[in-house]
C-alpha cells in the first residue's frame, strides 16, 4: 500500500524508529485487535493503538458511561454520561484517528458469543472488570489459538502478561485455576483504583500489542509483571505452562465455555 | 521449618500480619500445611484470602490450588493476590 | 548533473524538493522498500539538514550510500543502494 502524505507525516515519528519503518507501518494498519473493556485498562490502550494506526479496533463493552467512570476512563466525557461506552468510545477514537475502522459490541458478551467475536482478530487485550468476563476471554482466546494481552488493577497494583497457549506457553488459568469464591477478593465498592495506574497497565498492554504486531523487542509471553504503583516497583517472574492446568494442561477438565456468575453484585471498580 | 513470606497487595491482610513481610516457622512440608498454620495462627479468613497464587523463589509460580506442592527450609514465597480490575 | 549518476546505474529516481526532516528520510526508506536487492535510489533534496540527515539514518537502517554530491546550487543528490534487511 502506498501511504498518503497525511499518513506519513500523521505516522512520521513511528515511521523513522528501528523496526517500523513502511513495512512495520503497513502490518499496523492491517492489524486487528479487539479490545475487551471500555473502561480504565480499556481507553487508554485504545487510544493509543488507534493513534499509532492499528487499522481494526474491536471495543467491547455492555455498560453505559457513568460519572464515576470518568475519574480514570479517558476514552469518555462528561457529555457522553448515559451513552453506550462502545459509542463514545467510538466517538473519541475516530476523532483521534479517523482512518481506524472502530468496530463497537455493546451487547453482553458471553459463552454463545464470544468466539464468533473474536475469531477475525490478531490480538485481544483483556481490559474487563469481572473475574467471569476475565476467565471466558482467557478459554475463548485458548479455543480461537489468539494471543491475549491480559491486564487487571485494583487500588495502587497492577498485573500484566501476554498470553499464548496456542505457542506452548501458559494460559491465564495456569496461573489462576478458577475464580475466586465469594469473599476472597476485596468487595467492590471498597477497592477503588487510582486512576493514573489504570493508564500505567492499560499503556504497558497497548505498548505490547504494537509489539506482537510489529515483532519487535521482547514480548511478555512467559513473563508476569506485578507494578506496586506505590513504591514504582516492579517484580517480573518467568512463567510456564502448568501440566496440570483445567484448561490448557495435560488432562484438561475444561472444554467448553464457562458462563459463572457474577461475584460481586457491581462493577470490581 | 522457616519460610519468608512477602505480600504483593492484600493491603487489608498488613494490619493483621503486622507487616508485608514476615518469617513463618511451621510445622510440615507442603504449601497446604503452610496454609493450615496460618489459619490456625490469624483466622480461617486470613488463611482463605492468602490460599491464592505464589511465587517461590522469585521463579517458580504455586498455583493457589497446588496444596500439595512441597516447599524447602528457607524458600521466599511472594503472595500474588488476584485482581479482576479494569 | 553530478559526477556518480553519469557512471552509476539508477532504478529509480525520487525528487524530494521542498520537503524537510524527517520526511526526507521517510519517503527515501519508503521508496527503497518498494525496490529490489541491489536497485539503486536516486534521491533529490535542497533541505541543507537533509544532506546529512538522509544519508546517516539510511545508513542506520542497513542502507548502502553510494554517493552524496551537488547537482547544482541548490539541490542534491544521493545515491543509496538497496539491501536485503533482516526482517
Amino acid at each position: 500500500m502506498k501511504f498518503s502524505e497525511e499518513q506519513i507525516h500523521r505516522y512520521s515519528r513511528q515511521m523513522i524508529l528501528p523496526g517500523v519503518g513502511g513495512k512495520g507501518q503497513r502490518k499496523l494498519t492491517e492489524a486487528k485487535v479487539f479490545i475487551m473493556g471500555a473502561g480504565g485498562l480499556g481507553s487508554p490502550a485504545a487510544l493509543y493503538l488507534a493513534a499509532a494506526g492499528v487499522g481494526t479496533i474491536g471495543l467491547a463493552d455492555s455498560d453505559r458511561v457513568e460519572i464515576h467512570n470518568l475519574q480514570r476512563q479517558i476514552l469518555h466525557r462528561t457529555c457522553d454520561i448515559g451513552l453506550p461506552k462502545v459509542e463514545s468510545g467510538k466517538k473519541t477514537l475516530e476523532s483521534l484517528n479517523p482512518e481506524v475502522k472502530v468496530q463497537i459490541y455493546p451487547e453482553r458478551v458471553t459463552s454463545a458469543n464470544i468466539r464468533e467475536i473474536i475469531k477475525d482478530y490478531d490480538l485481544v487485550l483483556d481490559g474487563s472488570d469481572n473475574f467471569p468476563t476475565r476467565f471466558l476471554v482467557n478459554d475463548a482466546c485458548y479455543f480461537e489459538k489468539k494471543t491475549l494481552i491480559s491486564g487487571a488493577i485494583l487500588r495502587f497494583e497492577g498485573q500484566l502478561s501476554t498470553f499464548k497457549p496456542h505457542a506452548n506457553g501458559p494460559c491465564y488459568r495456569c496461573l489462576f485455576p478458577e475464580p475466586p469464591p465469594p469473599g476472597h477478593v476485596p468487595s467492590c465498592q471498597e477497592a477503588g483504583i487510582l486512576g493514573a495506574v489504570a493508564g500505567i497497565i492499560g499503556l504497558f498492554q497497548a505498548n505490547e500489542a504494537l509489539k506482537e504486531i510489529l515483532g519487535i523487542g521482547k514480548s511478555m509471553a512467559g513473563r508476569f509483571l506485578a507494578c506496586d504503583a506505590l513504591e514504582l516497583s516492579f517484580h517480573e517472574f518467568k512463567i510456564e505452562k502448568n501440566p496440570h492446568c483445567l484448561l490448557c494442561g495435560e488432562n484438561p477438565t475444561i472444554t467448553e465455555l464457562i458462563d459463572y456468575t457474577q461475584t460481586c453484585p457491581g462493577p470490581v471498580v | 521449618m522457616k519460610i519468608g513470606l512477602r505480600l504483593y497487595g492484600f493491603d487489608e491482610l498488613v494490619p493483621i500480619l503486622g507487616g508485608k513481610e514476615l518469617e513463618i516457622q511451621f510445622e510440615g512440608h507442603t504449601y497446604g500445611d503452610l496454609i493450615h498454620h496460618l489459619g490456625e495462627k490469624y483466622g480461617d479468613t486470613v488463611a482463605k484470602l492468602l490460599r491464592q497464587q505464589v511465587i517461590r523463589n522469585s521463579r517458580q509460580w504455586i498455583p493457589g490450588n497446588e496444596l500439595g506442592f512441597l516447599l524447602e527450609d528457607g524458600d521466599r514465597l511472594m503472595f500474588i493476590p488476584m485482581m479482576g480490575g479494569g | 548533473m553530478d559526477q556518480s549518476s553519469k557512471t552509476q546505474k539508477i532504478d529509480e529516481e525520487i525528487n524530494l524538493k521542498g520537503k524537510i526532516c524527517p520526511y526526507t528520510f521517510i519517503e527515501s526508506m519508503l521508496a527503497l522498500e518498494e525496490m529490489k536487492v541491489g536497485e539503486v535510489l536516486r534521491i533529490i533534496v535542497d533541505y541543507p539538514p537533509a544532506v546529512c540527515d538522509v544519508p546517516a539514518s539510511l545508513k542506520n537502517e542497513g542502507y548502502e550510500v553510494l554517493d552524496v554530491s551537488a547537482v547544482n546550487d541548490t539541490d542534491w543528490a544521493i545515491l543509496v543502494k538497496n539491501k536485503e534487511l533482516e526482517e
